[in-house]
């Protein structure tokens, strides 16, 4: 099952490379600032954490660290958060924006969420760059960087299954994109993306911790750190595991009969 | 021995109509044993089989309904067999419809590169290829211009140009030949037979009945799911004119009569109704070529113009294409027993009818409709109707007739010189 979805993403390499840059065309086809947008939104919304949380509460990672710090936490946080996020919400849609095209032609639909995943990936690939550069800036750059392509695979594993599942539920259920995107709106808050242990305190941090998501957003941030947290390592990589088993499953017994539901 | 390119065993599809197309679905699976509950089942292809030898060009025909696209879907592979098998040995492009994934926002160049990978062609295929597809769409410098700034026969020769540029082993067309205007209609079947020499196998499904005649080495006729019938085009095509003769004849009349409204003229002659009998003095709308057809207008006329001389004229054209077959003119009407032209002069009453026999009628299988003109004997024009009273001729007998009119020459002979 998995062996043949994999065959099918080497084999349609050029098709899932291509389209993503069409669809990277197609949005931003007539924007001035084009693709500058998908770099732009996060770090705005970086700039507006560190204001709020630094500034306005007052409150600081640790003793001796200061809005920049902050800063650079927020930012490590906020790059596997876009790319879930993008991946997510675009998920229930991936088919059935395409109806037309899955009617008429044998589209691989099983290498969309990977087609989604590069078009998701550019901004946040660029906000890593910036995260680089800023955190060799203030000299807390690790070693243990070279180890991110671990994480990144776990995460794509997990983005793709449950971007599989997603894209079959979507076809019945039009509402799902729209309450997947309110629960990511939701979940931000209780992720340690603009929140840390210190901040928070032990109670709102167990709560936190209870939300799937922020374990994966850990896991980046040990990696950047050189920590290790074996659980939020442990529900990462089985939820990865278990994502792709039960999307590869689901995508693989409807793939035919999609057709005639749409 | 020539292999199969395609190979149906009594191939079945039944599609579920759910009575709520959201939890319909979901409730099948959570309550299986009693899923039958959620659904009607429609079978849309019943037991199809089939082979399609490499290199053949097949076309399909029949209503519309008939299963046609259901089962081009099922060979193509973007429908779930539910019972039966299909084999197809080779690579299948389909071409279903025209303009997929096409973006108004794109140049002509950007929608050829992503339109052709699409429909199956490799990067450096369709790279390879785009000269030539913009030569054949004739869109010159347009093609750097979005797509959307162009007039729809430009949008439709592009697409046209792009789905014509793949060469497959197997190509499966679903009405795309159906639009567009007659050069390029033209062009695209020069297309179609280039792509059957270089030996593709090519199923066609077309309403074009014309077409298929002139570019399949063989049809089939399906109707109701099923496979009727195979063999030669023109025979097949008979038989399907036939098929839907039959299926008129047994509705009692075409009901919806467009409305009798003089579209010109003084109007002091007005049609009330027309009426075709058959041989047995039936009312119909079907007629069998080299059978009796009477037709009778019923008008009334206006004071002015009762006892006139009028002249009638009616033409006769094909409903589909519009095309004009014939006509019959009073001023100039040839008498058949005395094989000489006289004018045939009929009186105006205030209200009367005016009766048209036809023995034999030598129209072959197509649909009808007349266009009318009645006017004074010194050609001032009454009254106009076009597209009025429908109908249809289909031939009793199984042989082949082709074009719109059955030519009945007086003598037939060969002498010696």
């Amino acid at each position: 099952m998995l062996r043949n979805m994999f065959y099918s993403m080497v084999e349609n390499r050029e098709l899932v490379w291509e389209m993503a840059i069409r669809d990277i065309k197609q949005l931003n086809k007539g924007a001035f600032l084009g693709m500058l947008w998908t770099v732009l939104g996060p770090l705005v919304q970086v700039a507006a954490y560190v204001i709020v949380v630094s500034f306005v509460f007052k409150s600081r990672l640790g003793d001796n660290s200061g809005p920049f710090d902050y800063g650079v936490y927020v930012l490590s946080g906020m790059i596997p958060w876009q790319i879930m996020n993008k991946s997510l919400m675009e998920a229930p849609s991936l088919i059935r924006s395409r109806m037309e095209l899955v009617k008429q032609v044998i589209y691989p639909i099983e290498t969309l969420p990977i087609t989604s995943l590069i078009v998701g990936s550019i901004g946040s690939f660029v906000s890593f760059l910036i995260f680089f550069v800023l955190s060799a800036i203030s000299g807390n750059l690790n070693w243990s960087i070279l180890l991110l392509p671990v994480p990144f695979f776990f995460l794509v594993i997990f983005l793709i299954g449950t971007a599989w599942f997603f894209s079959i539920a979507g076809i019945l259920f039009k509402d799902l994109r729209e309450v997947v995107s309110v629960f990511l709106g939701l979940l931000v808050y209780l992720s340690p993306v603009i929140a840390s242990e210190t901040m928070t305190g032990e109670t709102i941090w167990k709560i936190i911790l209870c939300n799937p998501l922020a374990h994966v957003v850990i896991c980046f941030r040990d990696i950047y750190n050189a920590t290790f947290h074996p659980a939020s390592w442990g529900l990462f990589v089985g939820m990865a595991i278990t994502s792709l088993l039960l999307g590869g499953w689901v995508i693989t017994k409807t793939k035919m009969m999609i057709n005639e539901h749409i | 021995m020539p292999e199969n390119a395609i190979e149906l065993h009594n191939v079945s599809k039944r599609f579920k109509l759910y009575h709520n197309s959201i939890s319909g679905p979901v409730k099948e699976l959570l309550f299986f044993w009693k899923s039958h509950n959620y659904y009607q089942e429609f079978l849309a292809v019943k037991g199809v089989s089939l082979t399609i030898e490499k290199g053949e060009t097949v076309g399909i025909i029949g209503p519309n309904g008939a299963g046609k696209t259901t089962l081009l879907k099922m060979i193509a592979g973007l429908l779930a067999v539910d019972e039966g098998k299909v084999i197809v040995n080779g690579k299948i492009t389909a071409l279903l419809a025209l303009g997929i994934g096409v973006h108004p926002e794109f140049t002509g160049r950007e929608n050829i590169y992503y339109g052709g990978m699409l429909i199956g062609m490799s990067r450096e295929e369709v790279l390879l290829k785009t000269p030539n597809i913009i030569e054949f769409a004739e869109l010159g410098d347009f093609i750097d211009r979005p797509f959307r700034t162009y007039s729809s026969g430009m949008k439709a020769r592009l697409l046209f140009a792009i789905s014509m540029s793949i060469d497959p082993d197997i190509l499966i067309v679903d009405e795309a030949l159906a639009s567009g205007d007659t050069y390029f209609v033209n062009k695209c079947s020069q297309r179609i037979r280039e792509i059957c020499k270089s030996g593709a196998t090519i199923i066609f499904v077309s309403h074009n009945l014309t077409q298929i005649e002139q570019l399949c080495q063989r049809a089939f006729f399906m109707a109701e799911g099923q496979m009727l019938n195979d063999g030669h085009p023109s025979k097949i095509v008979t038989q399907y004119h036939r098929w839907v003769f039959d299926k008129d004849a047994q509705a009692p009349l075409i009901t919806e009569q467009p409305e009798l409204e003089s579209i010109s003229g003084t109007k002091d002659v007005i049609i009330t109704d027309i009426k075709l009998k058959s041989a047995n003095g039936r009312e119909s709308t079907g007629f069998f070529t080299g059978e009796n057809m009477c037709m009778e207008i019923y008008y009334n006329a206006t004071a002015h113009a009762t006892n006139e001389k009028i002249n009638l004229f009616i033409g006769f054209k094909l409903c589909n294409s519009g095309q004009y077959v014939g006509e019959i003119q009073t001023r100039y009407n040839v008498d058949s027993l005395m094989s000489q032209a006289k004018q045939v002069v009929l009186d105006v009453y205030q209200k009367g009818m005016i009766e048209i026999t036809f023995n034999p009628l030598l129209l072959l299988n197509n649909h009808y409709a007349l266009w009318i003109i009645i006017e004074s004997h010194d050609v001032v024009r009454y009254c106009e109707y076009t597209n009025v009273s429908p109908f249809f001729v289909s031939r009793r007998d199984r042989s082949i007739a082709r074009g719109p009119i059955f030519l009945q020459p007086a003598k037939i002979a060969t002498k010696k010189q």
